[in-house]
């Protein structure tokens, strides 16, 4: 019973990066009804960043949050100029799942190049010591990351709610050509959300990494996984995908614990497979209804 | 023009077949057996992505199935050539049946993730299970032999040009008979289709269980050719590659795969020379700068236009210099 206690507790925080992640997913997916496939890579050069930041330049973990969300909106950026926004003005079907991919792997080959293809380890912020709740070690970062993750989400979406400009985000969601008739410039609000969803997948690449090894290939699986969680959770549902998270984060430790390390990547992608076949919206998303 | 046609086509195979006997180098000829095998694999894969029009990232992985159904076959069991290929291609186009489940539901990103998904499952099937497939390890194989005789680099060659040319007539009559229609007019119209009694849900399966036949057969002659399988092989980037060579090469046309894969297979090639990835490199950028100022100063476009391509380029060129 400790031991499930204890895989439940690593669930969690794990499946609240993945949220986070997905979130970024849906932010670009509302506005412009595409997604960046590298955003796995965001993570991991947000993840390197950091690392340069703390490690060579001695700059202080909370002071680079902000340097790496800086940097996460300027890669983000970048993606949406050179791979998604030629598709979108030629309505190409599936150019932009080829050009973010292809993006992907160029940001991966080189983050090879400049960090090298070893693992490395991220200096945690907080005390290494775990300590006891309810018969589990849970270590400060964990709560750190589970915190760090809900409350970038809320402020996203007190941006949203609250701010003119976040306004202007979600009228280019609900539709983009009333939208840009009402005089929204939804380009920029396209590249905002891009930029956005990348600071996102930076910010949770920081988060994560003082928890795991750092290098250029940690984003690859993160990515997929995140994913699943948006599917599973409801490419629309902003609470969908916190549950998501934490269904697929559990069940991942648990595999990990109980079968083996190998296959840990398995349950959540027979889980998006699953829920695909069965309920195509997600979980909590709503169904389209498409008119003919 | 029927003539010129057919006279165009039989100087091609003659060209096809006679090409490793000018060639005196083992390592030209395996390029050129790694390119017919590629081809085979990019006339399936067209049949999803050109005719029916979904994207399918899950094809490396089908290819991987072809691949380790042929090696364990050979590797557990020792048996023939002639038994192991068309034993790959009826797995994989179960395995391709399989993906067509769940993507039968979803379009666009899903799909992708979706067959995604699938083919990263694959690839991590044939890492952990170790039992069948000797997980990271991977299998050894040896060259087939016809007739008790050993076949060398040149005569797999001729081998995979009869596999390929066989691939060309069979995938030629399947979309000119009714299910290449069926399979065109699913594209341009699911709704439509189903209104007019083609079921979307049958042919979209059929698409799909076609097209892994065809990366099977790819991955068992693959497996042969290379001599050595290993679940690395067969990851994400290679699925990008398989799409990237339907995509330069062109969608719904043989040639355009044939072309397809010779890319995808020489211009890495070719660019693992340091020197002549400078050459092309610089070259580009100076064409592209002497093209975009040309069609400057005639006021045929605009700077923003070129400056993404023009950007591009020198940033590749200056890039190539390091």
């Amino acid at each position: 019973m400790e031991i499930l206690i204890q895989l439940v507790f690593s669930g969690i925080a794990l499946g609240m990066i993945y949220a986070v992640i997905a979130f970024g997913y849906q932010l670009t997916f509302a506005t412009s009804g595409t997604l960046n496939f590298g955003q796995g890579e965001a993570l991991m050069l947000g993840a390197l960043v950091g690392l340069t930041c703390v490690d060579t330049l001695g700059i202080n973990y909370w002071l680079m949050i902000p340097l790496v969300c800086l940097f996460g909106a300027f890669q983000g950026s970048l993606v949406e100029i050179v791979g998604v926004r030629p598709a979108i003005k030629i309505k190409s079907e599936f150019g932009w799942i080829m050009s973010t991919i292809a993006l992907g792997i160029i940001f991966k080959n080189v983050a090879e190049n400049v960090w090298g293809r070893d693992d490395l380890r991220f200096p945690s912020p907080l005390p290494d010591e775990p300590f006891q709740f309810l018969g589990a070690n849970i270590l400060p970062m964990e709560v750190l990351v589970v915190v760090g993750a809900l409350l970038m989400m809320l402020l996203v979406e007190w941006f949203n709610r609250k701010t003119i400009y976040g306004k202007a985000v979600v009228a280019t969601a609900n539709d983009r050509d009333a939208a840009s008739l009402m005089g929204i410039n939804t380009g920029v609000v396209i590249m905002f959300s891009y930029a956005l969803s990348s600071v996102t997948a930076a910010f949770a690449g920081v988060l994560i990494s003082p928890l795991t090894l750092t290098g250029a290939t940690m984003g690859a699986s993160l990515g997929l996984k995140a994913f699943a969680v948006a599917i599973i959770g409801g490419l629309t549902s902003g609470f969908g995908i916190i549950i998501g998270g934490l269904i697929l984060g559990v069940t991942e430790t648990a595999t990990g614990f109980y079968i083996s390390t190998g296959y840990k990547d398995v349950p959540g992608l027979l889980l998006l497979l699953l829920v695909l076949a069965l309920k195509p919206s997600g979980l909590f998303g709503k169904n389209a209804i498409k008119k003919v | 023009m029927k003539y010129s046609k057919l006279l165009l086509f039989t100087v091609a195979i003659i060209a096809l077949f006679a090409f490793p006997l000018f060639v005196n180098n083992d390592y030209y000829i395996h390029l050129g057996t790694t390119i017919l095998i590629y081809v085979i694999l990019l006339f399936g894969l067209d049949i999803v992505v050109g005719y029916t029009g979904q994207v399918s990232l899950g094809h490396a992985g089908l290819f991987g199935v072809g691949a380790y159904t042929c090696g364990v076959l050979f590797f557990k069991l020792g048996l023939p050539f002639y038994v192991t290929v068309p034993a790959a291609i009826l797995v994989t186009a179960f395995f391709g049946g399989l993906l067509a489940l769940p993507a039968l539901k979803v379009i666009g990103p899903y799909l992708a993730m979706v067959t995604l998904a699938f083919g990263t499952i694959l690839q991590i099937l044939i890492n952990e299970m170790s039992f069948l497939t000797e997980g990271p390890m991977g299998i050894k194989l040896l060259k087939p032999s016809l007739l008790e005789a050993e076949i060398g680099e040149r005569q797999y060659y001729w081998l995979c040009a009869i596999g390929m040319l066989f691939a060309l007539v069979v995938i030629h009559r399947v979309l000119k008979s009714q299910l290449g229609r069926a399979f065109e007019a699913l594209r341009d119209s699911p709704i439509a289709c189903d209104c007019m009694g083609v079921s979307v849900y049958r042919y979209k399966v059929y698409a799909f269980v076609i097209s892994a036949g065809f990366a099977g057969f790819a991955g068992a002659l693959y497996a042969y050719s290379e001599k050595y399988i290993s679940p690395n092989t067969y990851n994400n980037e290679l699925t990008v590659l398989f799409l990237l060579g339907i995509i330069m090469g062109g969608r719904k046309s043989r040639l355009g795969a044939i072309l397809g894969a010779i890319i995808i297979v020489l211009l890495p090639k070719l660019l693992d020379d340091i020197n002549l990835f400078r050459m092309v490199a610089i070259t580009l950028a100076v064409l592209v700068a002497i093209g975009s100022t040309l069609a400057l100063s005639k006021k045929i476009t605009t700077v923003r236009k070129v400056l993404t391509p023009l950007v591009g380029t020198v940033a590749l060129a200056v890039f190539s210099l390091f």
